[in-house]
């Protein structure tokens, strides 16, 4: 059940209603009906990993109360690693089994020894990544002694499997998420109604921007070999806005469905792309998964506290280890490498903390400066973004190999400039241009329209919502997975 | 609550209703505005599936147009005639193809089913009465709203590119390379969920959009006349031959069949068991030509005039 399709459009207006009238208001009916429906909601892909869903859930909840009634250090430590284990160990079996075993084959042969490969034909269980990073945060704080393991079973299951973020995050954080669990909720109507508001933006971010570019995005990548330099370029640009609109939209729906039920969700992203250095852009982009690596690996590994060369030993681990999250293969660890070597010299230079605040905060344009920052950021992010995005290391390295031969040709610019008249024509551009100045206009929100005319007469900001929802509607042809879900 | 409610509601409401408006206006626009002109000059048109989308290649013969699709119902024929005979006063006469899976109750699911709604829906809904739209409403209401999306992205693109010439949209000869006979013998095609061992229940829309073709033709003093393609010996939709003889007789007795399903061809100028790859419809569609040239229309017993036509090419 995708968050763009008729039967979500269907699943929450009846799970509202339910929640709202049918519990009487009663917190512990309320986070049954929760309950439910997100086992409903997960059930609705496979529903056989719905049991593998509910004993990760039953391990962390047991294991937390094991660790916090342990009397010894020692038996704590044990509890922790057993819950680690077992979760990592599920990880690793459904998403990177092939991925080792093809490696070793493949290292082995290298030194001229055929060795058989097992591999398996494993189906990755959709939200294994975020479900199983909820639960470790969860058993991690209580080892930790930042917080007191669950007594509720249903309430920490509703932690862990609150649908609007199961399967593609954000990835809360006990610390934050249950105590709203536990509290009593009472309908807000300005929180509900910017949740929609959040859920209509969302939709436009994934419908209209992503599923418009991946046209062109998928067109260029998957048939690289018969594109010249521009054209690569164009196909790399158009995956850039894919991916925002489709995660960030994902995350935009998610948080706006979860204020319908009165709960806050952890913000995800934050104007990535207005980013003036590649370490602003990792403060925006994935918030709750950079912060997790933070909180999680990078301090416990010693943060920047140990000096230059822990600093720059941890800063590429947390971005080896964030690339290989996001799936089996080299690609994605050596866009995590990319990154880790683009914000190298911040690092180094102890120049990470710069521009923590939204660009031109206060002011309408950008300095030249500013733009030409935010400009290079996008660069070196697209650039990444081209490993991200192609099927294989070599795929990749001859892509990027076409785009420097083409632009020594004369010939590409042409060809990029027929390609832009014939293929893509103007609509998508001029819809791209009108998201990237709304998104400009409310970067100083927690989401573009989160204020957006609110200050303009009544009529003239429905007609900008009304034009949102036409929009959504006239380009919601397919329902097209987020890309998220495969991680 | 109850407020938040009701702003919702009515915001939907509103915003679907924009919606359907849209598409229904954006509809109209493009009903007023569509064209049909053909590359060449021609007075004849084949509308039908698959079977004459790949066996009639129309460059081979003169004043023939081949606006036959893959997978297509009666209800799209019947549509796409009644464009075609308000757009071009040209066309005398109409060839449809009347194939062994046609007339059966199972070819009724090609007017409503997910992937023949999603290609079809989109390109015919401008032209689409209320009738065809409570049709597939009532048989697959979520494709349905899936190809009424998709035909409203598709008009706000024709609109917005002033795009009106539906000569290229509407089918037309399909080039196949493929030689699959040999891969295809023993193995069973699409028709491998009927069940030929029980009575077959004759089609129930499709043919009656048949019907209305047949009758928009004889309003337009338009001849039509029905085709079968060349088949391979071996193609498993003559199981219901019985079937579809006593269709033909009973239902169709007063109309011609210009039957062509031996046609003599080698395997390799098939597709498939059921299609012509270019080989064989360059044979087929030159041999068209010629006893059309030679006033098959003209005759008196066509099938007989054709059967002779076809020993002769045969000896």
């Amino acid at each position: 059940m995708l968050f763009n399709s008729l039967s979500f459009a269907l699943f929450l207006p009846i799970v509202f209603l339910l929640y709202w009238f049918a519990t009487k208001k009663s917190l512990k009916i309320q986070n049954m009906l929760l309950l439910g429906a997100s086992y409903f909601f997960y059930a609705s892909w496979d529903w056989r990993f719905l049991f593998l869903l509910m004993f990760s859930t039953l391990l962390d909840f047991f294991s937390g109360i094991m660790i916090q009634e342990s009397a010894t250090s020692a038996k704590r430590k044990f509890w922790l690693w057993l819950s680690v284990g077992i979760n990592l160990g599920f990880l690793g079996l459904f998403k990177y089994y092939n991925f080792f075993i093809s490696s070793f084959v493949d290292a082995f042969s290298l030194l001229g020894f055929n060795l058989d490969s097992w591999t398996l034909k494993v189906i990755l269980p959709i939200g294994i990544s975020f479900y199983t990073f909820h639960g470790l945060s969860y058993v991690f704080d209580i080892y930790n002694k930042k917080i007191k393991a669950e007594r509720n079973f249903i309430e920490y299951a509703v932690f862990v499997s609150f649908f609007p973020l199961l399967v593609a995050g954000p990835i809360e954080r006990a610390t934050h998420l249950l105590p709203q669990i536990k509290k009593e909720r009472i309908f807000d109507y300005s929180k509900a109604v910017d949740g929609l508001r959040q859920i209509l933006w969302g939709l436009f971010k994934k419908i209209v921007i992503a599923d418009q570019c991946a046209v062109y995005a998928n067109m260029i990548f998957d048939d690289a070999g018969d594109y010249s330099g521009g054209i690569l370029i164009m196909g790399a640009v158009f995956f850039a806005f894919q991916i925002y609109g489709d995660f960030s939209g994902y995350s935009d729906i998610a948080l706006g469905t979860a204020r319908l039920f009165g709960i806050d969700l952890l913000k995800n992203f934050a104007f990535p792309y207005f980013s003036r250095d590649i370490a602003e852009f990792w403060r925006r982009w994935h918030i709750s998964l950079s912060s997790w690596f933070k909180d999680y690996l990078y301090i416990p590994l010693g943060g920047s506290r140990g000096g230059g060369w822990m600093r720059i030993r941890n800063t590429f681990a947390i971005f080896l280890v964030s690339g290989f999250w996001h799936g089996a293969n080299w690609t994605f660890i050596i866009w995590g490498l990319l990154n880790a070597l683009y914000i190298m010299p911040s690092v180094i230079f102890k120049k990470n903390r710069q521009n923590l605040d939204v660009v031109a905060k206060g002011k309408e344009l950008p300095t030249l400066r500013e733009l030409f920052a935010m400009l290079s950021t996008f660069a070196l992010t697209t650039f990444a973004w081209i490993f991200f995005r192609s099927e294989s290391v070599s795929s990749a390295l001859s892509f990027i190999r076409d785009i420097f031969l083409g632009l020594l040709e004369k010939a590409s610019y042409f060809e990029m400039v027929e390609f832009s008249i014939e293929e893509v024509g103007f609509l998508v551009p001029l819809l791209l241009a009108v998201f990237i100045v709304v998104e400009w206009m409310g970067r100083e929100k927690n989401y573009a329209i989160e204020n957006f005319l609110l200050k303009n007469a009544r009529p003239f900001r429905w007609s900008f919502y009304y034009a949102v929802a036409m929009l959504v509607f006239i380009f919601a042809t397919t329902e097209q997975p987020f890309i998220y879900f495969q991680f | 609550m109850k407020k938040f409610i009701f702003q919702t509601a009515v915001f939907l409401a509103i915003a679907l209703s924009l919606f359907v408006l849209f598409k229904f206006s954006s509809d109209y626009w493009i009903r007023k505005n569509a064209t049909l002109n053909f590359s060449k000059k021609a007075d004849k048109v084949v509308i039908g599936h698959s079977h004459s989308e790949c066996a009639i290649n129309d460059s081979k013969i003169d004043g023939l147009v081949n606006i036959s699709q893959s997978g297509e119902a009666y209800m799209y024929t019947y549509l796409k005639t009644r464009l075609l005979l308000s757009r071009n006063e040209d066309i005398k006469t109409v060839f449809i193809e009347f194939a062994n899976n046609q007339v059966d109750v199972h070819s009724d699911r090609k007017i409503w089913e997910k992937k023949y709604v999603l290609a079809r829906y989109p390109a015919f809904g401008p032209f689409m009465g209320m009738k065809e739209n409570e049709l597939l409403i009532k048989n697959n209401f979520q494709d349905y709203s899936r190809g009424f999306s998709l035909a409203a992205r598709r008009n706000f693109n024709f609109i917005i590119g002033g795009d009106y010439e539906y000569a290229g949209k509407m089918g037309g000869y399909k080039k196949l390379t493929k030689e699959e006979v040999g891969e295809e013998l023993g193995v069973l095609n699409d028709e491998k969920d009927v069940d030929y061992s029980k009575n077959m229940t004759m089609s129930k829309e499709g043919l009656a959009y048949l019907d209305k073709t047949l009758a928009l033709c004889e309003e337009n003093d338009v001849k039509v006349y029905l085709i079968r393609s060349p088949l391979h010996s071996k193609y498993p939709g003559f199981k219901n031959e019985e079937f579809y003889q006593q269709v033909l007789k009973s239902r169709y007795a007063d109309l011609e069949l210009l039957d062509f399903k031996d046609f003599p061809l080698e395997d390799l100028e098939y597709a498939d068991l059921q299609h012509l790859n270019y080989r064989g419809a360059k044979k087929f569609s030159l041999f068209f030509d010629d006893i059309l040239k030679k006033g098959l229309l003209e005759s008196g017993n066509k099938q007989d005039f054709i059967n002779k036509e076809m020993a002769r090419i045969s000896e």
